[in-house]
């Protein structure tokens, strides 16, 4: 008949050591002979994505450097120029950033305090990806006029209309997006079917590790 | 009993240790190698699942050990490392508030010819169930309640104050009172 002493729970947990040590030998053998094969690093692939975004904002900056710098006569080029520079920029900072959250990251600290700090590296995360979507909306603009310059077409020169209606169609894309941003944060009907997609679900999951773990470190009365 | 071999670590790709330091380090792990498998067992879901936490958990302590400084206990030192690397996985692969892992029992790990008398296996099920439905870092304390543990190295250990442990180990055991009574009456 099982009872409700606490004490046998740790007299399990004494019997269970013991049997799990007896069996210590096997699998550490077992450990040396995988050595890192299936060594799993979560942050591993986070180092990596910010490592290759560090190096595609380098090579987008220089570029769209070289260009304003060439086109200094040409307004919409500078400006389309300038406007891909800062994104790249803006792309290099924010994995400058990660990079240095990721690092000061010590496993050795208390657990409340690294779990804060990973949580807020993955709030900051989903956050930056809004961000990132919102100036994607219309930086794709300038890189096309980039482009084409760069295949002997200028757009603004050969189709003014066409780059005005453009811009104005990236602009609405974006008021389109921070729309949708404001209405996720709404408490109404469409603000918890928005939250309830990929990325609403991804902020909120975020926030609720966040509030988790406050809530643990929360001294109690 | 043997943990790991200084030789193995050192193909480990990550930082290099004197040899001494190597040998140092090899001697704590002999002494606290029980701390990894504790863990192992609070975490995974199966043989399987426990190997591979043992051996991430290896790691980490072995990059961060050239950092280590033998001002504090080398076992406050481990237990933060060894619960990290579950903790952040679970928290990282998981939603809030469901990580609770249910251990296969199928795939427990405990050979026929070692298995305990039947007492002893109800509490080992008894106990499987109640780390299993425990969150990461409610788990996290009640290992290292189970372990014995003093309130310092407890409140040193999660970073929280000795007054705050006190209470949350009383919360806890006395949602631990209720799981066995409800345990029992089943």
């Amino acid at each position: 008949m099982p009872t409700t002493d606490l004490d046998d729970l740790k007299i399990a947990w004494k019997e269970l050591n013991r049997q799990v040590e007896r069996q210590n030998a096997l699998t550490l053998r077992q450990i040396k002979e995988n050595k890192l094969g299936r060594f799993r690093s979560g942050l591993r692939p986070l180092v990596l994505g910010q490592t290759l975004q560090l190096i595609l904002g380098a090579v987008i900056t220089v570029v769209s450097a070289d260009f304003w710098v060439s086109h200094l006569n040409q307004v919409h080029l500078l400006i389309a120029g300038l406007f891909l520079q800062a994104y790249a920029i803006l792309f290099i900072a924010f994995a400058v950033r990660d990079l240095m959250l990721i690092r000061r990251i010590d496993y050795s600290a208390p657990i409340v305090a690294i779990q804060k700090q990973l949580a807020e590296l993955r709030a900051w995360h989903i956050r930056a990806a809004i961000w990132y979507g919102m100036a994607g909306s219309v930086v794709w603009l300038p890189v096309l006029i980039i482009i084409l310059h760069l295949l002997g077409a200028d757009m603004w020169m050969q189709e003014p209309r066409a780059v005005w209606w453009l811009l104005a169609s990236a602009f609405v894309c974006l008021a389109f997006n921070y729309g949708l941003v404001l209405l996720a944060r709404s408490p109404g009907r469409c603000g918890r079917v928005l939250a309830g997609s990929w990325i609403g679900r991804s902020v909120n999951r975020a926030q609720a590790a966040l509030n988790e773990i406050e809530e643990f470190e929360r001294e109690l009365a | 009993m043997e943990l790991v071999s200084t030789s193995d670590v050192c193909e480990y790709p990550v930082a290099t240790m004197k040899p001494s330091e190597a040998a140092q380090f090899e001697s704590l792990l002999q002494q606290h190698g029980g701390i990894i498998r504790k863990v192992a067992f609070g975490y995974a879901r199966n043989e399987s699942d426990r190997k591979d936490l043992m051996q991430d958990i290896l790691l980490q302590l072995w990059k961060a050990y050239p950092r280590y400084s033998p001002d504090g206990p080398f076992s406050t030192w481990m237990y933060r490392i060894a619960l990290n690397v579950p903790i952040s996985y679970l928290r990282k692969h998981t939603r809030p508030g469901r990580e609770t892992v249910q251990v296969d029992e199928s795939q427990h790990d405990i050979a026929p010819e070692q298995s305990s008398p039947p007492e002893m296996e109800e509490r080992l099920t008894m106990l499987r169930q109640v780390i299993g439905k425990c969150p990461p870092l409610d788990r996290a304390l009640l290992l290292l309640y189970l372990d014995d543990r003093s309130y310092r190295e407890i409140a040193s250990v999660l970073g929280l104050t000795e007054t705050n442990v006190a209470t949350k180990l009383s919360r806890l055991k006395e949602r631990l009172r209720r799981e066995l009574t409800d345990y029992a009456n089943n």
